[in-house]
């Protein structure tokens, strides 16, 4: 008999198993690569509804009737999984001409109240706050909103502004 | 029995190739996906927010209260002075009623409030806020007015020289175009459907405000001037797409220092 080459009959399919296993390489990395893709998308997604949800439940209409009502909006917020930091603000009304920087972490950023304490809503101290200035922007969320505040009959206008990143 | 064992053996290679190209296939087609998944999500979240954010503009500016003395928007400070102070919109209707026209003091206290109040977006955005005589009347009598009360168009300076793009550092213009004379022909309505055409991509939000304009009889007499209020966002494009010329328009170019957009 002519048995050239012959191994056997499972042999035989001994070289059809490099295409399979380089098949199910592809396969695999493809798949791993696309979930990693899809659950850090989802995540981006969950943390700017988290953010969207923060300030929506802060300016209400847009019109506040006066700064008691931010803080009580702010204790019915109920933030589970991003740290964030929310106030009023008038640096953005008058940004030194258009061009000019501001900086979000300065102690003079977010307006005061009456009693002359920072009108602020958190669920992070105001160092664990002012700490992100020299981490990465890469996680951080920041929303900006015109607001009003009848304040003794008066309307002022001001911008909220909403930071949020993500817990460690 | 040989040459059938080679052949099967062919057989099973050509089989695994043939897997190999389906999976290869499919593993493409699942890389084209996961590129691709949520870019309309992420649209979509930039449309909300913009809409948002657009929205509480211009309920703001309708608001806000500015001082009666400079005719500017308040600060946190100002509201301890109550009696100086009264509502942007109040002003705008004391000055329209005589003459339906605004004088140089309102048009800058509306044009510094907007100009304000939309400054997060003004360096990444174009918009144009206008307030202007709506339609009145109904049937026959149906008047179609479109006479802009007060026009603010924040314009990026864009431009091409040959054929590179020149982007100045955050230069923009800023026109004021309610001083719109007739010349042209053409009415308001007209000019902001070609330039809304011009600017294929972009988000308009509307309200609408109540004027009212001394009648032509008698001196107690007034009407009702039903008036809308546009803002329309748009990213930036050359000006040479756009469908804007600031002579057409009527237009005053408003000189913008330490903040604050003055007439020259």
């Amino acid at each position: 008999m002519n048995a050239k080459g012959f191994i056997g009959s499972i042999g035989d399919d001994l070289p059809s198993l490099v295409p399979i296993l380089f098949a199910l390489l592809i396969f695999f990395s493809v798949f791993s690569f696309s979930l990693d893709a899809f659950n850090s998308r989802k995540l981006f997604f969950d943390r700017q509804l988290e953010i969207t949800r923060i300030a929506d439940g802060l300016r209400s209409n847009g019109f506040l009737l006066e700064y008691g009502q931010f803080r009580d909006l702010c204790l019915k917020l109920v933030v589970s999984r991003m740290n964030y930091f929310a106030g009023l603000s008038t640096r953005l009304l008058d940004p030194a001409g258009g061009s000019g920087t501001v900086d979000l972490f300065s102690e003079d950023f977010f307006i005061q109240d009456e009693s002359d304490a920072e009108l602020s809503c958190a669920n992070v101290s105001r160092s664990d706050f002012e700490a992100l200035r020299n981490r990465g922007r890469g996680n951080l969320f920041v929303q900006v909103y015109p607001v009003v505040v009848s304040v003794n009959g008066v309307v002022v206008p001001y911008h909220l502004v909403v930071v949020a990143w993500p817990r460690t | 029995m040989a040459q059938n064992l080679n052949a099967r053996g062919q057989a099973a290679v050509t089989d695994a190739l043939f897997f190999l190209v389906i999976v290869t296939s499919l593993g493409v087609f699942l890389f084209g996906f996961s590129a691709n998944y949520g870019a309309n999500v992420s649209e979509q979240f930039s449309a909300r927010y913009s809409s948002d954010f657009s929205v509480a503009a211009i309920k703001s500016i309708l608001y806000a209260s500015v001082s009666r003395s400079t005719g500017q928007l308040v600060s946190g400070s100002d509201s301890l002075v109550p009696a100086d102070t009264d509502y942007l919109l109040a002003f705008v209707k004391e000055d329209y009623f005589d003459d339906r026209k605004l004088g140089d003091p309102v048009r800058v206290g509306l044009a510094n409030a907007v100009y304000s109040l939309l400054s997060p977006i003004g360096s990444s955005k174009d918009y144009l806020f206008a307030v202007y005589e709506g339609s009145s009347g109904s049937g026959a009598g149906l008047v179609r007015n479109g006479k802009p009360v007060f026009v603010l168009a924040h314009i990026s300076d864009i431009g091409f020289s040959g054929k590179d793009l020149v982007i100045p550092d955050e230069k923009h213009f800023n026109y004021e175009c309610s001083e719109r004379g007739t010349e042209s022909g053409i009415t308001f309505d007209r000019q902001l459907s070609l330039l809304r055409a011009s600017l294929g991509e972009s988000q308009q939000y509307f309200s609408n405000i109540m004027l009212w304009k001394r009648s032509s009889g008698t001196d107690l007499d007034w009407d009702q001037v039903p008036s809308p209020v546009l803002l329309l966002v748009w990213t930036p494009k050359p000006k040479n797409q756009l469908k804007f010329d600031s002579g057409e328009w009527g237009c005053t170019e408003m000189s913008l220092a330490d903040g604050k957009l003055s007439f020259p």
